[in-house]
């Protein structure tokens, strides 16, 4: 069956996170998204895992179920869906590699809790995991990776959020140029990366060394309204071994939903506190200083991903799934209602829209314009159209600045062309 | 070839104390001077020159300095070193003992020794300490007066009737066995090579030892430094280091010079302050490294917990970020070029009662620490004492869970609880039996990651103490304060030397960055106390040190000159 993934999300044990991060929170919010597999995320900490092992219980797809959906807050009637937990937990290894310090985020899906009870054990001897849901350890990350194929055979090590500049496989601040370099002789059993906000599919179709890595992606939500923000679609049973064999290869995994990278963080270079953004091309043309304070600047993801490219634009490698690009429904609210995306009114209208019409992933892809014009207005319909036609204007994120997106005409943004854009700046 | 190979890369102090073979010869051994390196080398030395490696006894001071050597030296050795001794008295006495001693003695732990103790005292736990401390000292300062002590007589009888060695017989009864046991005497007689690490730390019984030793063999090598003895509280004497060449006649002694370590800030500046000491034997020191060197950090706060926070803030700084929270809170611009791993850095702090507050705003970091002796020490072992018993006498009924209830039905604390709720996840799908084995092996491993590891890296939290024979390429040294260093307790100007050490061995452990913070204000015993900067801070030159004062609203910076109290 078609189903919607998202697997990397933190709890509430995880710093700077939303404290309606709970189970039955995330077990709310992934109905009102449409998301049928969600991640536990934080399965390494202890207060969390607790929770857990009490809150939720083993089913024989693998998933966990939440035991007793206590309905607090309200869930319209055409959300209702089946929530499965996957124990899942992201790893943040802090260690010197090759003279540099190195700064990897890892994932870590586990197909059971006994599974990820050993790996508790292990990282409770190695480090602290009591201080954060995201823990940190000084640690390579390819140990890491060898010490949770000791323990499970069935478990997943994904790359998180692959390019971004400071905590990441590629990135540029305290990552590596290839997966080799990083993982050497254990490369093989990288099976996927996550591609992260800032980037999307082509952006990684330009390395031919990733043609036979499952390109996934995941919200990384800290809040519940995030989550889903970028999720993953398969075609499977709904069984954890189904699932790991269709990241593992790519037959029943449809493809991904992404964000538009330009909205992501970190797409392009710049400094944050000095509000310089630059193109790739621009940085290099003032050395990689910034041309305000004159420091190093934070290169982005589309900048390393020009650096590691052996490919031209626009080539889609065999065997590539699809993927398509949205919005978050409260944002596109918050353009036609001429409001802040987290106000009263936005929230109310996407209540109403969810009651209405489903889930806001069917709102978002499948829904007929017709039918969210005839029930939520025609300038909705229009924005929700232009988003699904990428007919939008975007001006790129950088340095931990989220991109600027606006549906309609605006003087101030440039029109996103995706035919000869910023991919061809070099 | 292999005689090349031997001294390569030894400079010529290094050469001199690897080659010089024969008679008493003590190896004075500053900081960072390659001090293991050149015991390891010469014990390569005596086995190409044709010595047994059985004939090669080295005594350490501390396990983990034995384990690193033999860790160093057996790939050269292979299966050849496997008659060579390198341990600890403890453990050379306990080897003695085993081998010739006739009857199969036992050793008794400290809670034995205690409830001995209270049978032939007033029955207080308090008494039954004092006690101890006062036979344990008896015996290692070899005091042949005391004894004939009433006490000591009662408690060796127990020892004897129930046929048991507490741990501080190993070496004296060794020694006495040497004496007597004939068989012994002719096994010592082999030996033709004797090295001690640490001499600055021996205590009487330790020197007795040696001496009885000395009787087989002249070739005594003794290496250590007298600037470091940091262990006379617990009974060492550096008298004896201060005359080893009168008893140990035609005795050499050699210097090694260059530090490989620290910067030379850091060498200059602990000369200077080390040489505030009478009880030494000067001896040339000079840093080899051609790094720039920062100055030493002097940093003023206003609290403690303020002085933990910039303990913290200051790794990060090398660091980079830690975290995407970290990120979005601080600037990081233009920092990208860093080569840090969490275990270049280290907080060595006077007493342990400062850990607590250094560990929690760890905790609230993330950044991994490792504090060297962990608090649930002691319960992991009571844990594992009733898991035995299940294993020792297995009851068919019990679950694997209600075993584990039990074993560890009294603690409340989270931590346990959640080792508990992991093993019984991961384990509870084996047989019972195996289970218990598996998970023996899993608590044993949490107790010894108590005891510093290289491999896991982490921030070190520890005392001075403990930081001895480690080297860090940043070094924080909090409570730089009269009272905590010195500290309270020194008294005398000899206590006051040995805490002048101390501080020295704190300062060199550090290779590049070395900070002294303090505190004005500190609560002691409940009480909050002003405390004033430590008289150590004015015996090291002005040029070597930068003042910082942290101001409350949390902003740091340079104070434009520290006015000199005198």
């Amino acid at each position: 069956m078609k189903y919607i993934a998202d697997l990397h999300i933190h709890s509430h044990y995880s710093r700077a996170t939303s404290a309606e991060m709970t189970l039955e929170g995330i077990w709310r919010w992934a109905q009102l998204k449409g998301i049928s597999v969600i991640g536990t995320g934080d399965f390494t900490h202890p207060g969390w895992f607790k929770e857990i092992t009490e809150k939720l219980e083993p089913d024989k797809s693998g998933f966990l179920r939440l035991k007793n959906p206590i309905q607090m807050q309200h869930i319209p009637e055409k959300c209702k869906l089946n929530i499965n937990f996957v124990l899942t937990s992201e790893i943040s290894c802090i260690y010197s590699k090759n003279s540099r310090t190195r700064k990897i985020h890892c994932i870590v899906i586990a197909p059971d809790l006994s599974s990820a009870a050993k790996i508790n054990l292990t990282l409770s001897k190695i480090g602290n995991v009591k201080s954060d849901g995201r823990p940190i350890l000084g640690m390579d990350a390819k140990e890491l990776l060898r010490i949770v194929l000791d323990l499970s055979d069935r478990a997943l090590f994904v790359p998180a959020h692959a390019w971004t500049p400071h905590f990441s496989v590629f990135g540029a601040a305290s990552g590596f140029d290839s997966l080799e370099e990083c993982f050497e002789e254990l490369t093989p059993h990288i099976h996927a990366i996550e591609t992260g906000l800032s980037s999307d599919p082509p952006m990684n179709w330009r390395l031919s060394s990733l043609d036979n890595i499952t390109l996934i992606s995941n919200s990384d939500a800290h809040s519940p309204i995030k989550i889903g923000r970028e999720a993953n679609i398969f075609d499977t049973a709904l069984t954890y071994d189904e699932m790991l064999d269709a990241i593992k290869t790519k037959k029943g995994f449809l493809g991904t939903i992404e964000f538009f990278p330009e909205e992501g963080k970190y797409h392009f270079d710049g400094h944050r506190l000095c509000g310089v953004c630059l193109s790739p091309k621009q940085t290099i043309e003032y050395d990689y200083l910034c041309p305000k304070c004159k420091k190093k600047l934070t290169i982005g993801v589309m900048h390393r991903v020009l650096a590691l490219a052996d490919r031209e634009n626009g080539l889609k490698p065999d065997g590539a799934a699809d993927f398509k690009s949205i919005i978050p429904l409260n944002e596109i609210i918050a353009e036609v209602l001429r409001s802040n995306p987290t106000s009263k009114k936005v929230i109310n209208e996407y209540y109403k829209m969810l009651t209405l019409l489903g889930n806001e992933f069917k709102i978002l892809l499948d829904v007929p314009v017709e039918e969210i014009a005839i029930t939520c207005g025609e300038k909705m319909a229009d924005a929700i159209n232009r988003m699904r036609s990428n007919n939008i204007h975007i001006s790129p994120g950088y340095d931990g600045e989220y991109g600027k997106i606006r549906i309609f005409e605006d003087k101030n943004t440039n029109k996103l062309n995706r035919i000869n854009g910023q991919l061809s700046l070099f | 070839m292999l005689r090349f190979s031997i001294i390569d890369g030894l400079n010529d102090n290094q050469k001199e104390a690897v080659t010089h073979t024969e008679g008493p010869l003590i190896i004075i051994a500053g900081p960072g001077t390659g001090k293991t390196l050149t015991i390891i080398r010469r014990i390569l030395y005596l086995v190409h020159t044709g010595i047994k490696p059985h004939e090669i006894v080295g005594l350490t001071f501390t396990n983990r300095a034995a384990q690193e050597m033999r860790e160093r030296i057996g790939p050269y050795l292979g299966e050849n070193g496997e008659g060579l001794f390198l341990g600890t008295f403890h453990m050379f006495g306990l080897n003695i003992l085993r081998k010739y001693y006739n009857r199969d003695f036992r050793l008794i732990e400290k809670k034995d020794q205690i409830e001995i103790l209270r049978s032939l005292t007033d029955g207080t736990l308090k008494k039954a300490q004092e006690q101890l401390n006062y036979i344990s000292k008896i015996k290692n300062l070899y005091d042949t007066s005391s004894m004939k002590d009433n006490i000591f007589l009662k408690y060796e009888e127990i020892l004897k009737e129930k046929n048991a060695f507490d741990i501080d017989d190993l070496v004296a009864k060794a020694m006495e066995l040497i004496k007597t046991c004939v068989r012994a005497r002719s096994d010592i007689a082999r030996l033709r090579h004797i090295l001690i690490d640490e001499y600055q730390d021996i205590n009487p019984l330790q020197y007795e030892f040696i001496r009885s030793l000395y009787s087989f063999t002249e070739n005594i090598c003794a290496v250590g430094d007298l600037d470091q003895a940091i262990y006379t509280f617990r009974g060492a004497d550096i008298e004896f280091f201060l005359n080893f060449e009168k008893d140990f006649k035609g005795a050499k002694r050699l210097f090694l010079k260059d530090n490989y370590r620290s910067s030379k800030v850091i060498v200059h500046a602990s000369q200077f302050l080390i040489k505030h000491n009478k009880k030494r034997i000067e001896h040339p020191l000079e840093s080899v490294s051609h790094k720039t060197s920062d100055k030493i950090r002097v940093i003023t706060v206003n609290n403690e917990y303020e002085e933990a926070k910039i303990i913290v803030r200051e790794i990060e700084n090398r660091m980079g970020a830690i975290s995407h929270y970290s990120l979005s809170q601080n600037d990081f611009r233009g920092q990208w070029d860093s080569n840090y791993r969490f275990s270049d850095f280290a907080v060595l702090f006077r007493t342990n009662n400062q850990a607590d507050i250094i560990r929690d705003a760890f905790i609230d970091s993330g950044i991994p620490y490792q504090l060297i002796k962990d608090v649930f020490y002691d319960e992991i072992h009571e844990i594992e004492d009733r898991l035995k018993t299940f294993i020792n006498k297995p009851d068919e009924e019990k679950t694997l869970s209600h075993i584990l209830d039990d074993a560890f039905g009294f603690s409340t604390k989270e931590e346990l609880l959640g080792i508990k709720r992991n093993l019984l996840l991961a384990y509870g799908n084996f047989h019972v039996e195996i289970a218990l084995k598996k998970i023996l092996d899993e608590l044993y491993l949490f107790k010894s990651s108590d005891a510093f590891n290289r491999n896991i890296d982490a921030v070190s939290l520890m005392t001075i103490h403990m930081a001895k024979g480690l080297e860090f390429k940043v070094v924080f040294i909090p409570g730089f304060e009269e009272g905590l260093i010195p500290h309270t307790l020194a008294n005398s100007e000899k206590d006051l030397e040995e805490e002048r050490r101390l501080f020295y061995v704190g300062m060199t452990r550090a290779k590049d960055e070395l900070f002294l913070l303090w505190s004005e204000k500190r609560h002691v015993h409940g009480t909050t106390r002003e405390s004033k900067k430590s008289r150590f801070f004015y015996e090291i030159p002005e040029k070597f040190l930068e003042s910082i004062y942290i101001s409350k609203n949390d902003k740091p910076k340079k104070k434009p000159k520290q006015q000199s109290l005198f």
